[in-house]
């Protein structure tokens, strides 16, 4: 696979599928920078830091659906949960090396069901940002 | 993601949505 059009990213919470109401998603991958700089370390040198703990994030715009199983129920039935996020690049396509799939727990610590944009020319939309709450495991096999 | 796919805790996201939980069993008791 070479570059491709990011119109059809998969993205499942709790084994639902919710691609079709994703229109913005973005999984950052990070982790805590822990100093380690010590003493006798010299005055031209610099700080030195290490891998900390993983602190990944998703984010993620939805279009809201209040129907049964559709995005809304899906998110209030794991508010205040950490369940499982699988996202892949373009869904449809095989897992291999050039269509990972990304498996991370994420807390649902906020909703916003009702609200952003929130006005009346847009269709009702939610935008938000998941706390990772187990590092990101990334696979070339397997099955979105 | 060391814990099983699905989790616990997206098997109950999916008993709350009354939705098929991968893995359950019926039993007789759950018929009646």
């Amino acid at each position: 696979m070479a570059i491709y059009l990011d119109n059809n990213v998969g993205l499942k919470i709790a084994t639902i599928d919710l691609s079709q109401y994703v229109t913005s998603i973005t999984l950052t991958q990070t982790f805590d920078e822990v100093e380690t700089t010590a003493m006798s370390t010299s005055a031209s040198a610099s700080h030195t830091y290490a891998k900390g703990l993983e602190s990944s994030t998703l984010a993620v715009d939805f279009l809201n659906d209040h129907a049964a199983s559709a995005v809304q129920a899906t998110l209030q039935a794991a508010y205040g949960t950490s369940v499982t996020a699988v996202v892949i690049p373009v869904k449809g396509t095989a897992v291999s090396a050039t269509n990972p799939l990304y498996t991370v727990s994420i807390l649902i610590n906020n909703l916003t069901p009702v609200g952003a944009p929130g006005t009346p020319a847009d269709y009702a939309r939610s935008s938000m940002t998941f706390t990772c709450t187990s590092s990101v495991a990334y696979a070339t096999t397997g099955s979105f | 993601m060391a814990d099983q796919y699905p989790t616990e805790a997206d098997k109950e996201v999916l008993r709350k949505l009354g939705l098929s939980v991968p893995g359950a069993t019926t039993t007789k008791k759950d018929e009646e």
